[in-house]
C-alpha cells in the first residue's frame, strides 16, 4: 500500500443542483498525486480550486466521482471515519493560520493529538519535537496574538504534522504573509516534502510557489487545463 | 478535554459569572425554601410524633355519667386495639401551696397560670402515656404504691408556669352541695421537656386516688392504642359507629390535615423555585449560544483538523455543565448561608438534609446539560467549509 497517494476520479461538483442558480464548480477532474510529490493547484478565482481542496480534505462530498486517499474511497466513510482520516492522514495549513486564540502554541499543536486520545506524556514529547522542527523552541507558551504572522504559520504547520500524516494540504499558506516570510514558510514545507517524503498539495495564486512545485495542476472553469 | 472546556468558560469572565449568579440564585432559593419546608416537617414530627397510633375517646353520655367498664372491655376485645388506658380529668379550682415558702399561693383572676387540670391515670399506664424513654429531670415518676396517695407528677411547662418544684403542694378542692374539702397533692417529680404540649402541660395523679377523693369511679376519657398507625382513622371511625355515648378522635387526623396543607404550600414554594431555576437555565442557554456563535470559526477549524461531531458536542455540553455545576455549588453555599441567617435571626430552624443538597446539585447539572443541548448540537452541526470561508 502506498502512503500519501491521492487519486481523483471523474470529480464533478454541482452546487444548488436542480435550482435556478445551479452551478457546476468542477466538471470532471481526474488526477493522481503520488507519494512524496509536491503539487501546486493554481487557477483564477472561481476556477474550482477551493472546491477541489474541500473534496480532497474530506470536508465536502462530490456530486459524481470519487476521491481516494491512500486507496480509501472517501465516499464509503461515515462522519466519524472522515474526522479520523482528517486528523491522522491529512495535515492542514490555512491562509488565515486558523489557530485557536486562547490557546498557547503548545496547546494548538497538541490539539489533533488530543483528538486522537494520546496520553499527556506522548503529547508533550511530540509537541516538543515539532516545535524544534519548525524552529519555535521557547515560544510554546505564547498565544497566537503574541506571535508574528510567520511564527503563527509555523505553529499551524507544526499542528498539521501533529499526528504525522503523510499528506499536507496548504490553502494559500503564504497569502497572509510578506514575501520574505512567505518564502521561509515555503522552504519549511519543501523541507518536509524532501526530508520526510510528505505529499504536499498547495493551492496558490503565488507563481513563485507554483514554480518551486514539481508539478502544477491548472484549473479553469472547473476543468484541468 | 475538560481543561479546554474550563478555559472556554472563563474566556468571557463577566458573562460567565453573571450566568453562574443566575443559576446560583435559583438553586440557593430552592435549597433555602426546601430547608425551611424540611424544618417545618421536622418541627411537626417532633410535636406530633408521639401521638402516633393513639385515639382519644371522650365521654359524651347524657349527664356525663362517664365511660362504662363495658365499653372498656369491649374495646379491649377488638383485635386491632392494643391497649385501652382509662383517664379521669379533674379541674382544679384552688391554688397551690409552695413548700419552700410555707405559705399558700393562691391564684385565680385572669392570669395564664390560673387553671390546671389533673389527669388521673393508673401509674402502670404512665409509661405508655408519657413514653417509656421520657424520664423526670427532678424527682420520680409515679409508681403503683402511689395508688391512693395524694401525689402529682408535673409536665415541664406546668412546673415552669406555676413555679412549682418537687415537694410543693397543689390544693385540690372537692365540692359537694354543702361542703368544700381540700386535699393537698405533693409534687413528686417533674418530667423533662418533650415538645409534646399534651405532656408538657399535664399534671398526672393516680386515678385511684381521685376515685377515692371524689367517691366516684367515673372514667371521663380513654386513650386507645391501635396496633398499626395506618388504621387509626378506621378504628376511630369504627368506635364512633359502634360504641354509644363516646366520641373518638385522633390527633393524627388533624396532623395529617396539617401535613397535607403543608405539602400544598411546599409544592407551591418548589414551583416558585423551579421557575427561578428555569430562568437560570435560560441564562445558561443564552450564554452558551452566544459563546458558540463567537467561536464558530474555531469550531470549524477543530472539525477541519479532525474533531468529531461528538467531540464538539461533548465539549460544549461540558462547558454548560461546568457553568451550572459552579452555579449549583455557589447556590448550595447561598442556601446554607441563608439558613444560618434564618437560624440566627428567627426562632425557626430550617433543616438542610443531604438529600436536599444532592437534589440541588443534581438539578443544577441536569439543568446545565439540558440548557447546553441545543447550543452543543448547533455547534456540532457547523459546516467547517461554511465557517472557514465566511467567518
Amino acid at each position: 500500500m502506498s502512503n500519501g497517494e491521492i487519486h481523483c476520479e471523474g470529480l464533478v461538483k454541482i452546487y444548488n443542483q436542480g435550482q435556478p442558480n445551479e452551478f457546476e464548480a468542477l466538471k470532471g477532474i481526474e488526477f493522481t498525486i503520488g507519494e512524496g510529490e509536491f503539487v501546486s493547484i493554481t487557477g483564477p478565482s472561481g476556477s474550482g480550486k477551493s472546491t477541489l481542496l474541500n473534496l480532497i480534505s474530506c470536508l465536502d462530498t462530490p456530486t459524481k466521482g470519487e476521491v481516494y486517499i491512500e486507496e480509501t474511497a472517501i465516499s464509503t466513510l461515515n462522519g466519524f471515519e472522515r474526522a479520523k482520516l482528517r486528523r491522522e492522514k491529512l495535515g492542514f495549513v490555512f491562509q488565515q493560520f486558523n489557530l485557536i486564540r486562547n490557546m498557547t502554541s503548545f496547546e494548538n499543536i497538541e490539539l489533533p493529538i488530543r483528538f486522537k486520545g494520546a496520553s499527556t506524556g506522548e503529547r508533550k514529547k511530540r509537541v516538543t519535537e515539532l516545535l524544534s522542527l519548525v524552529g519555535l523552541e521557547g515560544k510554546e507558551n505564547n498565544k497566537p496574538t503574541e506571535l508574528s504572522g510567520g511564527e503563527q504559520q509555523r505553529v499551524a504547520i507544526a499542528r498539521s504534522l501533529a499526528n504525522d500524516p503523510q499528506i499536507i494540504l496548504g490553502d494559500e499558506p503564504t497569502g497572509n504573509l510578506d514575501q520574505k516570510t512567505g518564502k521561509t514558510i515555503i522552504e519549511l514545507l519543501k523541507k518536509l516534502n524532501k526530508e520526510e517524503n510528505k505529499t504536499l498539495i498547495v493551492v496558490t495564486h503565488d507563481p513563485g510557489i507554483a514554480k518551486s512545485a514539481q508539478r502544477t495542476i491548472k484549473l479553469q472553469d472547473g476543468k484541468i487545463i | 478535554m475538560l481543561d479546554i472546556a474550563l478555559k472556554n468558560v472563563f474566556r468571557q469572565k463577566v458573562r460567565s459569572i453573571l450566568t453562574i449568579a443566575g443559576i446560583a440564585m435559583g438553586i440557593g432559593l430552592v435549597l433555602a425554601l426546601g430547608s425551611i419546608g424540611e424544618g417545618l416537617n421536622q418541627q411537626m414530627a417532633q410535636q406530633f410524633g408521639n401521638v402516633g397510633a393513639v385515639i382519644d375517646v371522650r365521654d359524651e353520655s347524657d349527664n356525663s355519667v362517664g365511660i362504662s367498664q363495658d365499653v372498656i372491655d369491649e374495646l379491649q376485645s377488638w383485635p386491632e386495639i392494643e391497649s385501652v388506658v382509662p383517664i379521669g380529668t379533674y379541674r382544679i379550682t384552688r391554688g397551690f401551696r409552695g413548700g419552700e415558702f410555707g405559705g399558700r399561693m393562691m391564684f385565680g383572676g385572669g392570669g395564664p397560670s390560673s387553671s390546671l387540670t389533673f389527669t388521673g391515670i393508673n401509674p402502670d399506664d404512665q409509661d405508655y402515656m408519657i413514653g417509656e424513654d421520657i424520664n423526670t429531670y427532678e424527682g420520680r415518676k409515679l409508681d403503683s404504691s402511689d395508688d391512693g396517695s395524694t401525689v402529682v407528677l408535673l409536665g415541664h411547662s406546668t412546673s415552669e408556669n406555676q413555679n412549682l418544684n418537687v415537694g410543693d403542694e397543689i390544693e385540690y378542692q372537692r365540692r359537694t352541695n354543702q361542703t368544700t374539702e381540700s386535699f393537698y397533692f405533693s409534687v413528686v417529680g417533674i418530667i423533662e421537656e418533650t415538645g409534646d404540649t399534651n405532656i408538657d402541660s399535664a399534671a398526672y395523679v393516680p386515678l385511684k386516688t381521685m376515685h377515692e377523693i371524689e367517691d366516684d369511679d367515673r372514667i371521663t376519657a380513654l386513650k386507645v392504642k391501635v396496633t398499626d398507625v395506618n388504621i387509626v382513622e378506621n378504628v376511630s371511625q369504627k368506635i364512633n359507629d359502634q360504641v354509644e355515648d363516646v366520641r373518638a378522635s385522633s390527633f393524627l387526623t388533624m396532623v395529617r390535615q396539617i401535613q397535607s396543607s403543608l405539602e400544598t404550600v411546599q409544592l407551591a414554594v418548589y414551583g416558585i423555585g423551579a421557575v427561578s431555576i428555569i430562568v437560570g437555565g435560560l441564562g445558561i442557554m443564552n450564554t452558551m449560544i452566544m459563546s458558540v456563535m463567537e467561536r464558530r470559526r474555531e469550531i470549524g477549524v477543530m472539525k477541519a483538523i479532525g474533531a468529531t461531531t461528538t467531540m464538539i458536542l461533548t465539549q460544549v455540553l461540558q462547558e454548560s455543565a461546568i457553568l451550572s455545576l459552579i452555579g449549583g455549588i455557589v447556590g448550595l453555599t447561598l442556601g446554607c448561608l441563608s439558613m444560618t441567617l434564618i437560624i440566627q435571626y428567627t426562632s425557626f430552624s430550617p433543616v438542610m438534609t443531604p438529600q436536599l443538597m444532592a437534589i440541588g446539585l443534581g438539578f443544577s447539572i441536569f439543568l446545565g446539560m439540558g440548557a447546553g443541548l441545543y447550543p452543543a448540537w448547533s455547534a456540532s452541526q457547523l459546516d467547517p467549509i461554511e465557517v472557514l470561508r465566511y467567518e
